[in-house]
């Protein structure tokens, strides 16, 4: 079997399409010609700012889940819950699948993935390809969907509203950070390119 | 426009790295991405079966999702279960407007829309259809993208849960059709993931 492969053409992921790309790498996207599928997105500085991005996110992540997420106020008794309070009175109630699903997708997911993009990125940055740094950042692409802490955002505001009339919801620190890693997590999404990181991997490769 | 694909060049395109790599002659069994590794392929292989097997489950799951209860709030002893409809219902006539809103279309618009859309473009790449190829590129598209918000409600139940756990005030219950409605979300995130997008396309190749 042969070890070459061409990185100046590229095939649409959506509908197979051969094409070029473009030479000069300017910040934006670039769209499949035939089906209009993103095929690279390229940004300024994308190593540092995700770098960045990711630092501060993992910070979040742990103010997140560490102090007072909600407390509720029904009739002068006060009860207070943190993020993973909600997997686990799932698992409690004995509700393992449910436990087990808002568990991954809400912690164990968001948490790999802030792990796995500072584990590749930091060595990176110095020109050191971590060990593993392949099966690393292929786990990092395929679970990307299963984590929806945007989602459980939309559901927070959502329970908070719902509870309205018979409780008073209090939002506790945690709830400030969550929302600020929301906006983190999504500018990470942007400023990534998985391209520059195969590059950078091809490069540091030592066959 | 020349339109050249990979498979017809003779390339196959790595599907986690994006490297395009020549495709052995003699092709028996795996062939592997020499950049990344993974098993790569012209198209999945078994792309339609599997995403049939997981479509098929994800409507017969449906059925349950709907007609049990989702959850039950037992407020000061009493209570009833609700269904994911009643709590639709439920949420118009408190006046709720805009969370009955997010919740049909998170619970029940994107559900249904997503296994109508797949078996569509299931059926439409079977009967190798040529009609409107871009736009169907863009429904699966669409497809793959909202299928993930469906988890709106569990994530609701859980935090109504976890927030009136102890309340001997109230207490929140799912119930079957919760975890149900779960599996329905699960099963067609696995069906999307399935599907080759590049066979709606092949149908213009041949
Ligand atoms: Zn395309
Ligand atoms: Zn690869």
């Amino acid at each position: 079997m042969t070890n070459s492969y061409n990185t100046t053409l590229i095939a649409c992921h959506d509908c197979d399409l051969l094409q070029r790309l473009p030479a000069i790498r300017s910040p934006g996207k670039v769209n499949c010609a035939r089906c209009g599928a993103t095929l690279q997105r390229y940004s300024r500085n994308s190593l540092d700012r995700s770098l960045a991005l990711a630092v501060s996110g993992l910070l979040l992540f742990f103010v997140s889940n560490l102090l007072p997420f909600l407390a509720l106020n029904a009739q002068g008794r006060v009860q207070d819950s943190s993020l993973l309070s909600s997997s686990m009175i799932l698992w409690q109630e004995g509700n393992i699948f449910l436990g087990l699903l808002v568990f991954a997708t809400t912690f164990l997911f968001p948490l790999f993935s802030l792990l796995a993009i500072l584990y590749l990125l930091a060595p990176l940055k110095f020109g050191k390809r971590p060990r593993f740094s392949i099966h690393v950042f292929r786990y990092l692409q395929s679970t990307e969907p299963w984590g929806m802490l945007e989602i459980f955002m939309l559901a927070t505001l959502v329970a908070v509203v719902k509870l309205g009339d018979i409780a008073t919801v209090i939002p506790g620190p945690a709830m400030y950070a969550f929302s600020l890693l929301i906006v983190v997590l999504a500018a990470l999404s942007i400023s990534l390119d998985p391209q520059l990181i195969w590059h950078r991997l091809d490069r540091q490769c030592k066959r | 426009m020349q339109t050249l694909t990979a498979a017809e060049a003779g390339l196959i395109s790595c599907h986690v790295c994006h490297a395009l790599a020549c495709r052995p002659t003699n092709s028996h069994g795996r062939i592997e991405c020499p950049r990344c590794g993974a098993h790569i392929h012209s198209r999945i292989p078994g792309s339609i079966r599997d995403t049939w097997c997981y479509l098929i489950a994800a409507i017969v799951l449906y059925i349950p999702a709907n007609v049990y209860p989702i959850m039950s709030v037992v407020w000061l002893g009493k209570g009833e279960p609700a269904t994911i409809l009643e709590g639709v219902v439920q949420l118009i006539e408190e006046g709720m407007w805009p969370l009955a809103l997010i919740v049909f279309v998170a619970s029940i618009f994107i559900p249904l829309l997503k296994m109508v859309v797949l078996a569509f473009l299931l059926i439409s790449v079977q009967r190798k259809s040529t009609w409107r190829l871009v736009d169907r590129t863009r429904l699966y598209r669409l497809t793959e993208f909202v299928g993930r918000w469906s988890m709106v409600d569990i994530f609701v139940i859980a935090i109504l849960a976890a927030l009136v756990q102890f309340g001997s005030l109230a207490s929140i219950e799912p119930g079957i059709g919760s975890l149900s409605f779960a599996a329905v979300v699960v099963l067609t995130m696995f069906a999307a993931h399935r599907f080759d997008p590049r066979l709606i396309w092949d149908a213009c190749n041949d």
